[in-house]
């Protein structure tokens, strides 16, 4: 019993990691194929404005050289075989090795990321619930009106605002960095750094989640079973805690899967406002340039990403809810 | 005999949206009188669609928001409402609700049905009385059969030993002879003590296993008589409606009543049955009382003339 549990477990895994070679491999195919299809010239990102001063004969062997001129199969095999080997080409923007160009920056943007991902979804869950339970009272309507205002704060302009008043005139928090200089192991350096860029985070995501999941948790209140745990004695917090909220779990967590990529692009315009050095930038740099390798490599960085966590995510649905692990298939 | 529950006039509206933001009330229940004693299964009879388990609800404060209950209704003498009932919810009464989709879908019935006073021991003993298989309380609901979901049901109903019981629709889909013999453990229990409050829209059922029948009409209860009278024919009732009930039955005369019960929104002053009654006179019109007539009680303006 137990082995065969365990063996199905195995095939699962097998599959998906079969599964996410071919995701993989398809995505990377058809970013390399879009980046060279939109208008532009890697050139400008090589050699900015120098390139104007070139005449045709150096900018044909600046091509050669750097393998644009390769047809397109050619190209993308040298890139996959690079890849393969850890080798993610050279970045043309900052000429050099792409894995060290974004080695140093990734955990600026993961730390940033993933602390924003839990405290939003945290926020999320317990503000929703509060809300659901004081459905259309005075709590809910303050939360609810708080909260949609807060979404629609730009958040650029949240981020200078708050700088102006907290570093510029309180002198509470630093306005740019991730640490200051020397400070890089200094984890309460980093985390001084990292608390007004999260503020702008949180501020801006947060209650797109937290509206959805109250919605469906007033969903829930309406359902039949509550009415049964009702009518057997079980207070209101009962009731929520042990079947309502287990019942919208999967929803919350099939969210938070599709979050992920979310939470992370909104990194992109904190990294800018706050001059938090992270991925985020390079990412937007790298579609606005050209610049090749660096585009594959922060897509198909989020790409696996976003696979690894719509995985998981199921992973834990079937845990929550069982009639998802006996998959019956329709017949229309 | 102990009384356990009695209602009187009671009344459930609800406010309701019609076309935009014209907001008006939808009367449901109206003037409705019942009460169950100790050891004893009284089955409110009603079509479709008459606001029976509305009833169910309104009794047991399970209604929504929108909901208005007034009237009086009291638990063994002690008036309860939404709020007060709550102490005797889960212990002292208990409800089997009409479809198992009542159960949660993501939690073990075992867990289910012992919920939150319950106890493993006592669910395991109901599981074996019932005939749910060992392993059952390890299953989620949609591995169980419709038939096991209602006996689950049932148990989760018995957990605290309650007193009084509100059924509502408890044999759903099951012919009168497997619905009675389903019904054999209710009569067990009402004559260890337990009152139940059946609510079906089967009369033979109800005639199979009641006590007492209380006739219900567009949301209200025309009268309130021991089975006996309903059993040969419809001399001994009081109502035309319940008349014209049994003389419906294909076992009996097997004639029709004409016309259709009113719609909620839109019923007659008066008496409710007033519009389809051969009977009708000015009498009618008015407020009319529940009266006592020959051991059963009755809401009729011409009861008392025989």
């Amino acid at each position: 019993m137990k082995s065969k549990k365990r063996n199905k477990i195995i095939k699962k895994t097998i599959k998906y990691v079969i599964l996410f070679v071919i995701a993989m491999f398809i995505l990377s195919v058809v970013v390399f194929i879009l980046a060279r299809l939109a208008p532009g010239d890697p050139l400008q990102a090589f050699y900015g404005e120098a390139l104007d001063s070139m005449n045709d004969e150096q900018i044909a062997a600046a091509r050669a050289r750097l393998g644009l001129d390769d047809n397109l199969f050619v190209q993308y095999f040298k890139w996959l075989g690079g890849a393969l080997h850890g080798d993610f080409g050279l970045s043309l923007k900052y000429k050099m090795k792409v894995q060290d160009v974004m080695g140093p920056l990734i955990g600026n943007t993961l730390a940033l990321g993933i602390t924003a991902y839990i405290v939003v979804f945290v926020l999320a869950i317990v503000l929703a619930t509060v809300a659901a339970l004081h459905e259309d009272d005075l709590l809910d309507k303050i939360i609810c009106k708080v909260g949609t205002a807060t979404y629609y704060i730009p958040p650029f302009w949240l981020g200078v605002v708050l700088v102006l008043i907290f570093s510029v005139n309180l002198g509470w928090f630093p306005s740019s960095g991730a640490y200051d200089v020397g400070k890089q192991n200094d984890l309460g350096n980093r985390i001084w750094h990292m608390i007004l860029p999260l503020i702008v985070m949180i501020a801006s995501h947060f209650w797109y989640y937290a509206y959805m999941i109250r919605n469906k948790l007033l969903d829930e209140f309406r359902k039949d079973y509550v009415l049964l745990a009702k009518s057997k004695g079980l207070t209101r917090r009962q009731i929520v805690w042990k079947h309502c909220l287990r019942n919208v779990g999967p929803t919350i967590v099939s969210i938070m899967a599709i979050a992920i990529p979310h939470v992370i692009s909104g990194t992109v315009v904190v990294e800018a406002v706050f001059g938090y050095p992270g991925i985020g930038n390079l990412a937007v740099e790298s579609a606005k340039l050209h610049d090749y390798n660096m585009l594959m490599t922060t897509v198909l960085l989020t790409g696996a990403f976003v696979f690894f966590a719509s995985f998981v995510a199921q992973a834990i649905n079937e845990q929550i809810d069982p009639r998802m692990k006996v998959t019956k298939e329709i017949r229309w | 005999m102990e009384e356990l529950l009695k209602v009187k006039d009671l009344l459930v509206s609800f406010s309701m949206y019609k076309k935009g933001f014209h907001k008006y009330e939808l009367e449901v229940i109206h003037q409705l009188s019942l009460d169950i004693n100790k050891g004893e299964i009284v089955a409110v009879v009603g079509s479709s669609g008459s606001g029976k388990s509305i009833l169910a609800e309104a009794v047991l404060g399970l209604l929504p928001k929108n909901a208005t209950v007034t009237g009086e209704v009291t638990y063994k003498g002690n008036d309860i409402d939404e709020k007060s009932i709550r102490k005797y919810l889960g212990k002292d009464i208990a409800y089997i609700p009409q479809s198992v989709d009542h159960l949660d879908p993501v939690m073990k019935v075992g867990d289910q049905v012992i919920g939150v006073n319950g106890t493993k021991e006592r669910q395991e003993e109901l599981f074996e009385q019932y005939n749910l298989p060992k392993g059952t309380e390890e299953k989620y609901p949609f591995q169980c059969s419709g038939g096991m979901s209602r006996r689950i049901l049932v148990t989760s109903a018995l957990m605290g030993r309650p007193d009084l019981i509100i059924a509502d629709e408890p044999t759903p889909g099951l012919d009168l002879k497997m619905a009675l013999e389903a019904l054999k453990d209710f009569r067990e229990l009402a004559d260890n003590g337990t009152g139940i409050l059946l609510i079906t829209h089967d009369i033979d059922l109800a005639l199979g296993v009641a006590d007492r029948i209380a006739v219900f009409y567009a949301g209200s209860v025309l009268e309130l008589a021991p089975v006996e009278d309903f059993v040969h024919n419809s001399d001994k009732l009081r109502h035309p409606y319940s008349q014209s009930l049994i003389k419906a039955l294909p076992q009996n005369d097997f004639t029709p009543i004409r016309g259709t019960q009113p719609y909620a929104g839109d019923l007659p002053s008066g008496c409710l049955f007033s519009p389809r009654c051969w009977l009708r006179d000015d009498k009618c019109a008015g407020n009319i009382p529940m009266t006592e007539v020959r051991g059963g009680k009755v809401r009729c303006a011409h009861a008392a003339d025989g």
